[in-house]
């Protein structure tokens, strides 16, 4: 039982997922622009590649914006983080393994020693996220329970493959727990907060080239 | 109860009460669906589903640093107060709605300093914003804000100036100027000048001395300029603050038809901040124009010209130390800062500077229409930047016996707080100095 189900959940389990991100990515993309075009004329007039890339890279790169000197420990860990998320699907060798077997993409694979550093990095940036979430006053008045379940379910899938990728005993169990957390997660990209992934660049990009092109100020 | 409820219980307006009294949930949600589904920008939505809740833009600001970092008060944080509710699908009553009211119009500047703060971009003004349409939709307005737009509405300014008031406080401020120039004259309706010079409301009503500087200010740097004799000389708009659009819409279109039919080359503006935002920025979009159709230029601009290219001539500059306060319209809004401190160089012997400056200045808690809220909300907003008063008193101890300020509102603001905290300071405008020390 577990079998098939992590052969469904590794092929077209995945698959769908990837499908439903990138539709999902795709209809909300769509519906922004479809209405940005009614709606918005300013948007379309305003917004300059130019400003909108020097915008998000100023706030990309740690320490370049004055907020993200002002939270070091913040932006460090949310640094290492994004590190770990972004290149962990692609890189870890298992991952790889996976992408190559099925045909989508041939990658590099990371030595174990980095892939497993990330990861644990990434549980500890996890908890401390979390700790905040639970700790600041500010965080905790603005966050909702989908925020909760989120770092939850992120936590869900670090955890589980740091369990499977060490053979702790039910790693099995733990492997299947940590694909099945992985295709959800993915599938949810378009209809959560992770939807900052493909909306950043154009909400800091759009604020970018309000000030940068209309304004003429520095907005980092 | 908390803390943040109680204040709003305290918050007795009768503006608000008037529109709520007339309470429609029906009707509510359907201006409330109206502005989300149909007016609004996507972006609306785009920032509430982008914001990942991380509490990064708190201490960017003002209110939230003053008042103790009560997550209330945190600009993620006023967005659960006031929009989050309205858009929730859950059952709206006239306490939320009254709720939303105060927090969008009372508890934010729209100053946009959180926009720099914020990773992601999310436009903490622009979904304030969002709800102050709406509330103005639902006729649920603080009472002095709504008077002055009432007064914009049918007069095309925002002290309910009538038109030969205008012209007679012109007239007596030339008179006064001829005391000291016998030659000096304020012109108006002078076709096919090269400057158009407006002005905001309480100019004429409160600070009259302010034109007559002007015009010896133009007098002496040779400037063809005009003030317009009718409607359109006002170039403030606390429309865009309350939401009317449709107004704001009104006065600006009479503002730059009134330039075009004067043939001008330009506007130029006196010093204030929201003007600018309304002539710049705003008020042009809305009626299509993607730049203003005839050139703006503010105040410091304009005064940085004159002496950059030596129109005007220092006859020794001012000795007290003085500090700048930015005005968040002038430079998160148009990038003045580096101009102003120019301007301030060939006036002044010591700039003494507030931290943090430029464009990551702390509002002076009077924008975006708080001050023009009223008595009923003055102390929130005093009490809401105890962080200006905090660099104020820094400055003063390193010597600053003068804070200037090129923005009406920002000058209302900082008197409140300066009194409020008992800061020794004078707060004086770019053009009080230089006409205090340029040769006549
Ligand atoms: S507005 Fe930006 S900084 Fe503030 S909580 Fe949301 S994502 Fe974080
Ligand atoms: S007052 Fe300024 S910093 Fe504070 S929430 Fe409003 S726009 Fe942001
Ligand atoms: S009053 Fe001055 S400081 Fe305050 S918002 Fe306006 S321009 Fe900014």
């Amino acid at each position: 039982m577990s079998h098939t189900l992590y052969a469904f959940m590794t092929g077209l389990g995945f698959q769908l997922a990837l499908a439903i991100c990138l539709a999902g990515t795709l209809f909300k993309l769509g519906l922004f622009f479809k209405r940005v075009i009614k709606k918005d004329a300013a948007f379309l007039t305003f917004f300059s590649f130019w400003y909108a890339s020097r915008s998000i890279l100023f706030h990309l790169i740690p320490f370049a914006s004055r907020n993200s000197r002002l939270n070091p420990q913040m932006t460090t860990i949310s640094t290492i983080f994004h590190a770990a998320v972004i290149t962990l699907p692609l890189f870890y060798s298992a991952h790889a393994v996976l992408l190559s077997d099925s045909g989508i993409l041939f990658l590099p694979r990371f030595p174990e020693i980095v892939s497993d550093t990330l990861a644990v990095a990434g549980v500890a940036a996890l908890l401390f996220f979390m700790g905040r979430r639970l700790l600041l006053r500010d965080v905790r008045f603005i966050s909702s329970l989908m925020d909760y379940l989120l770092l939850g379910s992120l936590m869900v899938l670090f955890s589980s493959a740091l369990w499977a990728r060490f053979q702790m005993p039910g790693f099995l169990l733990a492997s299947l727990i940590h694909i099945i957390a992985g295709n959800l997660l993915i599938a949810s990209i378009p209809f959560t907060r992770l939807s900052h992934i493909f909306y950043m660049p154009i909400t800091r990009g759009y604020a970018g080239s309000e000030f940068g092109g209309v304004r003429m100020v520095k907005d980092w | 109860m908390t803390e943040s409820n109680q204040r709003i219980i305290d918050a007795d307006d009768k503006g608000l009460d008037a529109g709520l009294a007339l309470f429609d949930e029906a009707k509510v949600r359907r201006i409330i669906k109206k502005v989300v589904d149909e007016e609004a920008s996507p972006r609306l939505k785009a920032y509430l589903s982008t914001c990942v809740h991380c509490g990064l833009c708190s201490d960017s600001c003002h209110y939230y640093l003053s008042r103790d970092k009560d997550p209330a008060y945190s600009p993620a944080g006023k967005v659960k107060e006031c929009l989050l509710p309205l858009i929730s699908g859950k059952k709206i009553t006239p306490a939320i709605l009254k709720k939303a009211a105060v927090v969008a119009y009372t508890r934010c500047n729209l100053c946009k300093r959180c926009s720099l703060y914020c990773t992601l971009g999310v436009d903490i003004a622009y979904l304030i914003s969002v709800v102050r349409r709406i509330c103005h939709l639902c006729g649920v307005v603080p009472h002095y804000i709504q008077d002055t737009a009432n007064s914009h509405s049918a007069t095309f300014n925002q002290m309910w100036i009538k038109d030969d008031e205008w012209l007679d406080c012109l007239y007596w401020q030339e008179e006064e100027a001829r005391e000291e120039m016998p030659e000096i004259s304020i012109p108006v309706e002078h076709e096919g000048a090269d400057v158009m010079y407006s002005v905001i409301g309480p100019e004429p009503k409160f600070r009259a001395q302010l034109i007559y500087q002007a015009a010896v200010i133009m007098e002496k740097a040779g400037i063809n300029w005009t003030f317009p004799g009718t409607r359109g000389w006002d170039n403030s708009d606390m429309c865009m603050y309350t939401g009317d659009y449709e107004t704001m819409g009104r006065l600006k279109k009479a503002h730059f038809d009134t330039a075009i039919r004067l043939k001008v080359n330009r506007i130029v503006m006196g010093e204030c901040g929201h003007a600018f935002r309304s002539v710049f920025d705003t008020g042009n979009r809305y009626i299509g124009w993607k730049t203003p159709p005839i050139p703006i230029v503010h105040a410091v601009e304009f005064y940085h010209e004159l002496l950059t290219e030596n129109k005007i001539t220092i006859k020794k500059k001012l000795a007290t130390p003085v500090t700048f306060h930015d005005p968040c319209n002038i430079v998160r809004g148009s990038g003045l800062h580096e101009m102003a401190r120019t301007v301030v160089g060939h006036i002044c012997e010591t700039l003494i500077e507030m931290e943090p400056n430029r464009e990551h200045n702390f509002c002076c808690g009077a924008g975006g229409g708080v001050i023009n809220c009223g008595p009923p909300f003055k102390n929130e907003r005093v009490l809401g930047n105890r962080v200006k008063a905090e660099q104020l008193m820094a400055a003063k101890a390193k010597g600053a016996d003068i804070v200037i300020t090129p923005c009406h509102n920002c000058h209302g603001g900082l008197e409140d707080i300066i009194q409020h905290y008992g800061i020794d300071m004078e707060i004086k405008f770019l053009s009080d100095i230089i006409y205090e020390t340029m040769e006549i």
